[in-house]
């Protein structure tokens, strides 16, 4: 067996040489960027009549590149799966919030609980004009969730496995549904109709946010069970 | 007033990177975890000076918020199992 202190500084050249690499990589590519503003701008502000929605932003995410939004649903999905399957579990059943939370913590949850669910709904809607949108609404629903749980309420676990796990899909599955409705009547993926293309969008918007509350809420949630009883050990 | 949003950008990138910096030195994995944290707000400041309120917003929510919840909580569950050898190969069960 190789000597602990060459085996270490054998590592650490390598990594410094992948490292240096890396950081060479990284900046030819932002010497490399062209001058000019190159993105296409033009293009997505010419067309956001036809989104359905005043926002440049969630025009992209949702309507011209709703396909990227979609795929990032099953990301998030995907990511719950692991983790569920690495707990072995199969859902939140048995999930037990910490015992005797303090008492700030009970109090502020049901102050702001209800706060941070107009919140999330105000930000959902607020996408179609200006900055917001389904990702920033879901973590605040999310949060909700979390802040519930450490207050010692179960909320999300207290729902039926099926039902949070219908609304961990429903992300996924309602652009499925949008997808093959405008494949077949429009044929063209994720090709929304313009007049009707901002309720498509306030709608998958609306199913996405509950998805992703309901899947990063369940990602902080579902290790907790397993944990040991936290302080004492240690 | 240009010039105090120069001094301002100035100061947002040396904090930026001074936490960053400190974030992998730190020797202690709750303080790294809330310099992440620190350095996820921070990094959203810099997208709103970028004219990018969508990703500023996603960046304090996901990136700070959430992100650092989940890294607390990983963190806390790493300090409180028994300290196994980190040349153990990670599948190895703790002796």
């Amino acid at each position: 067996m190789k000597p602990a202190h060459l085996h270490l500084s054998l590592r650490r050249v390598t990594v410094l040489l992948l490292v240096t690499a890396l950081a060479g990589l990284l900046g030819s590519a932002v010497l490399g960027l062209p001058r000019e503003p190159a993105g296409l701008t033009a293009q997505v502000a010419a067309r956001l009549p036809d989104s359905g929605v005043e926002h440049a932003v969630t025009a992209v995410l949702l309507n011209f590149r709703g396909y990227d939004t979609w795929l990032e649903l099953g990301v998030l999905l995907l990511a719950l799966t692991g983790c569920l399957g690495v707990l072995q579990r199969r859902d939140l059943t048995g999930a037990e919030p910490p015992e005797n939370p303090s008492e700030l913590l009970t109090a502020l949850v049901t102050i702001l609980v209800p706060v941070m669910v107009l919140v999330a709904g105000y930000l959902l809607w607020l996408g179609k004009a200006a900055a917001g949108g389904a990702f920033q609404a879901g973590v605040i629903l999310a949060a909700a969730w979390v802040l519930m749980w450490y207050g010692g309420r179960r909320g999300l676990a207290s729902l039926s496995p099926a039902i949070w796990r219908g609304l961990a899909a429903a992300g996924l599955l309602g652009f499925l549904t949008v997808a093959l409705l405008t494949l077949s009547i429009e044929g063209v993926l994720l090709g929304l109709p313009t007049p009707i293309a901002g309720t498509i969008i306030l709608a998958l918007e609306l199913v996405a946010t509950v998805s992703i509350g309901v899947t990063l809420a369940a990602l902080i949630i579902a290790p907790q069970f397993g944990a040991p009883k936290a302080a004492g050990k240690g | 007033m240009t010039v105090l949003l120069w001094i301002f950008d100035a100061v947002l990138v040396l904090t930026l990177l001074a936490l960053a910096v400190r974030a992998l030195t730190v020797n202690d994995l709750l303080q790294t975890v809330v310099l992440f944290i620190a350095f996820g707000l921070f990094m959203a400041l810099a997208w709103v000076r970028l004219n990018a309120p969508d990703i500023a917003l996603a960046e304090a929510a996901i990136g700070a918020g959430l992100t650092g919840v989940l890294l607390l909580d990983a963190a806390r569950q790493i300090i409180a199992s028994p300290r196994r050898d980190i040349a153990d190969s990670p599948n190895s069960a703790p002796k």
